[in-house]
């Protein structure tokens, strides 16, 4: 029974998240819940692409890209949103406007953020010079380690680029580095270089703390078909560091010490028959987030079946399907590490963002030249220089609730697929729903789909597989419901209302008084949980409060839903 | 229906110094909820590559790279800086998809030359362009053959 429902689960779920996939353009509302983006959200959708822009505590915004199979899993799965997606009629040459000017922003602030992050670097960088103290660790350096020189793989690629290697070696050690504090970006590069040349001369190693730990049940061993992939790209990793060996990007360092160290991890698989991985993590992130409220013991087990089974998919369709290049191992990579992470129920900040590749990158803090000028004006200019970067970014992305947030910017950036109708800086108009309302209304709409939440969903199927009033009865309270377990951060409530409508201000009236009650007990218990049923009992009534008057905000959320791939496992 | 609308935006509008900007607009969605939502991001690559055939499965990721190299090359054009400056920022593009030897990458210098004449970059301005950091002569050709491409 278990297994039938949750084949029936999957499908569903599989024919909402395609909802919007084939969208050619479109705006998504995602209607309000508890929790952050109460009062909703939108987003554009092209394709399988999806943007949106979010605020943090920094008082800036950011424009997000993300992949729709994400999105919708997020907002409408375990957030249980429902969303609306509103399909707009426009010309093939306005979409892919509309989609350059997202892209131009999307890059924009990257760029901006990641000088920003050079600048912060140089000033830790010198400050450690003032100090006396070891520098900062050096980007990719830490791949490869100097404590374990003539590694056998290491050295098959030395040999494989022999000739390019001195000649760069003859040209490096024709320009010495030197430290003057003019240009530390500079520095870090020709350090990186330095470090790269030295590792591929020394075939050093890999360094053992930079590989993934994976768990036994995904270390499966190679097949025929993988070998020949693993070992095709080792190949193509030798030409790529001559490639490298010989061109004149005075980044090149760090490109170098990933193909080495990938170099020696295809080498280390073929020998010992098993995928041997970065971790394409370290050196990203590395900021341990607090989750909300601790996932329970089964949903961990789902979260590192699902990244389990999405490393055993990454090599089904990377290696045995032969499409293994740079980008698809990465995303090996990347699986890897996300597997490893969950096991160890690791909250990394550098899995916030994987629309933007993450390539091994873990540091290590290496000797540089001695400081050759006066180290406290450079750090002086340093400090300035960062100053204003930090205001040019602050002026350009800062957030503003009513003239500059995520609805508004969503509306100028995607003004032409509107014609114009819908203007970003009209009354109102930085509140999802009216946006929503607004391009329903004003644009050239073809069509307006509804993609039900989770919750809707599995209703809709118990209601088909158990008919009767019991399942109504049980379905409509948090504590009785089998589609739903209550948590904390959805706030104390008995009834939904999120299905009813006439009924919602009685559901509403009980839901307070629960919550009320809810919260004393809360008051009683605060010195054993922190507060934390209290709080619930809090956010509960003040949820209600709005059913009074027949408006739903509160709809519960998941912790956990099975998807379309993971029935795939 | 509108009443009942202005009505809930009076409740939110109410509620503003309880909870804030958070309210009305998307601040980030939770971070748990994102983590645990993040793998499906790369399981949506996999099921595109699984659905489309041999190395062309990446289409899709390599357009957005196209993408957003063309319009950063449009951006850094009108914008300025140094030569230096302009590769990191390619570096930069490329790494966010997975490439961090983007010179072998025959896409890279043609989105590049498609985003010089985004950035209304002249033939004979591009012509200079592709001799000055062309040193690879079928990049520079690429490079030309883009910024071709994207007056068509």
């Amino acid at each position: 029974m278990r297994g039938l429902a949750l084949a029936l689960t999957l499908t569903l779920i599989a024919t909402a998240a395609d909802g919007a996939a084939g969208t050619e353009l479109g705006v998504v509302y995602v209607r309000a819940n508890v929790g952050s983006a109460s009062g909703g959200h939108a987003a554009l959708v092209a394709g399988e692409t999806v943007y949106h822009l979010q605020t943090g505590d920094d008082g800036l915004y950011w424009i997000a890209r993300d992949r729709w199979t994400h999105f919708s899993y997020v907002y409408g799965g375990l957030q249980n949103r429902p969303l609306e997606i509103a399909e707009l009629e426009v010309e093939p040459a306005t979409r892919e406007r509309v989609l350059d000017r997202f892209a131009r922003l999307y890059v924009e602030q990257d760029i901006e953020s990641t000088r920003r992050d050079a600048r912060a670097a140089d000033v830790a960088w010198l400050e450690a010079w003032a100090a006396g103290k070891p520098l900062p660790p050096l980007r990719a350096a830490g791949l490869l380690t100097p404590n374990r020189r003539e590694d056998p793989d290491a050295s098959l690629l030395r040999e494989a680029v022999r000739e390019p290697l001195a000649d760069a070696r003859r040209e490096f050690a024709a320009d010495p580095v030197e430290v003057d504090g003019e240009d530390i970006e500079a520095l870090r590069e020709r350090l990186a270089l330095r470090e790269a040349l030295g590792a591929l001369h020394e075939a050093w190693s890999i360094e053992p703390e930079a590989l993934v730990a994976t768990p036994p049940q995904s270390d499966d061993p190679l097949s025929e078909r993988e070998r020949a992939s693993l070992a095709a790209f080792s190949a193509k990793l030798e030409s790529t560091t001559a490639q490298l060996l010989r061109s004149d990007r005075p980044d090149r360092g760090f490109a170098l010490l990933l193909a080495q160290a990938r170099y020696v991890a295809l080498r280390r698989s073929l020998a010992q028959n098993r995928l041997v991985l970065l971790d394409a993590f370290e050196g990203h992130g590395g900021v341990e987030l607090e989750p909300a409220e601790e996932p329970s013991e089964l949903a961990r087990t789902k979260q590192v079946e699902y990244a389990a089974g999405l490393v055993r998919q990454g090599r089904e369709v990377v290696l045995e399907g032969d499409r293994l290049d740079e980008s698809t191992y990465n995303l090996l990579e990347e699986a890897a590490g996300l597997l490893e992470r969950m096991a160890l129920g690791r909250n990394d900040s550098a899995l916030l963002d994987l629309e933007r590749n993450k390539p091994p990158a873990r540091g290590r803090v290496v000797e540089a030249p001695p400081f050759a000028g006066d180290v406290s004006a450079a750090l002086a200019t340093a400090r300035a220089r960062l100053a204003d970067a930090d205001t040019s970014y602050r002026a350009r992305w800062s957030y503003d609730l009513i003239r500059r947030n995520c609805i508004t910017e969503l509306a100028r950036t995607a003004d032409e697929a509107f014609d114009g109708r819908v203007p970003a800086d009209e009354t109102f108009g930085f509140i999802p729903f009216v946006f929503f309302d607004r391009v329903r209304e004003r644009a050239q709409v073809l069509r307006v789909e509804d993609v039900p939440s989770h919750r809707a969903r599995e209703l809709a199927r118990l209601e088909r597989e158990q008919p009767g009033m019991w399942t109504r009865l049980r379905e409509s309270t948090a504590l009785g419901s089998a589609i739903y377990t209550p948590r904390r951060q959805d706030g104390a409530f008995l009834l939904f209302t999120d299905d009813v409508f006439w009924r919602r201000p009685l559901y509403g009236a009980v839901n307070l008084a629960y919550a009320a009650g809810y919260t004393a007990y809360g008051v009683a218990a605060a010195p054993f949980d922190r507060g934390t049923r209290a709080k619930a009992g809090l956010s509960g009534m003040f949820w209600s409060v709005p059913e009074l008057v027949f408006e739903n905000v509160r709809k519960g959320s998941f912790e956990w839903v099975a998807t379309r791939e993971q029935g795939k496992q | 229906m509108f009443q009942r609308r202005a009505f809930l935006v009076a409740v939110i509008a109410a509620t503003f110094a309880t909870y804030g900007c958070q309210l009305i607009v998307a601040s980030i969605t939770s971070p748990s909820d994102w983590i645990s939502g993040t793998g499906r991001s790369i399981g949506a690559i996999f099921e595109g590559l699984s659905t489309s055939s041999g190395s062309g499965g990446n289409q899709a990721k390599n357009s957005n790279y196209e993408r957003d190299l063309r319009q950063y090359s449009a951006s850094f054009v009108q914008s300025g800086g140094t030569r230096e400056d302009f590769l990191r920022g390619v570096t930069r593009v490329a790494e966010n998809h997975g490439i961090a030897n983007w010179e072998a990458e025959p896409s890279t210098p043609f989105a590049i030359g498609q985003g010089m004449r985004v950035a209304n970059v002249s033939e004979q301005e591009m012509r200079a362009f592709c001799r000055e950091f062309g040193t690879n002569e079928y990049a520079a050709k690429l490079a030309f053959e883009g910024w071709q491409s994207a007056g068509s």
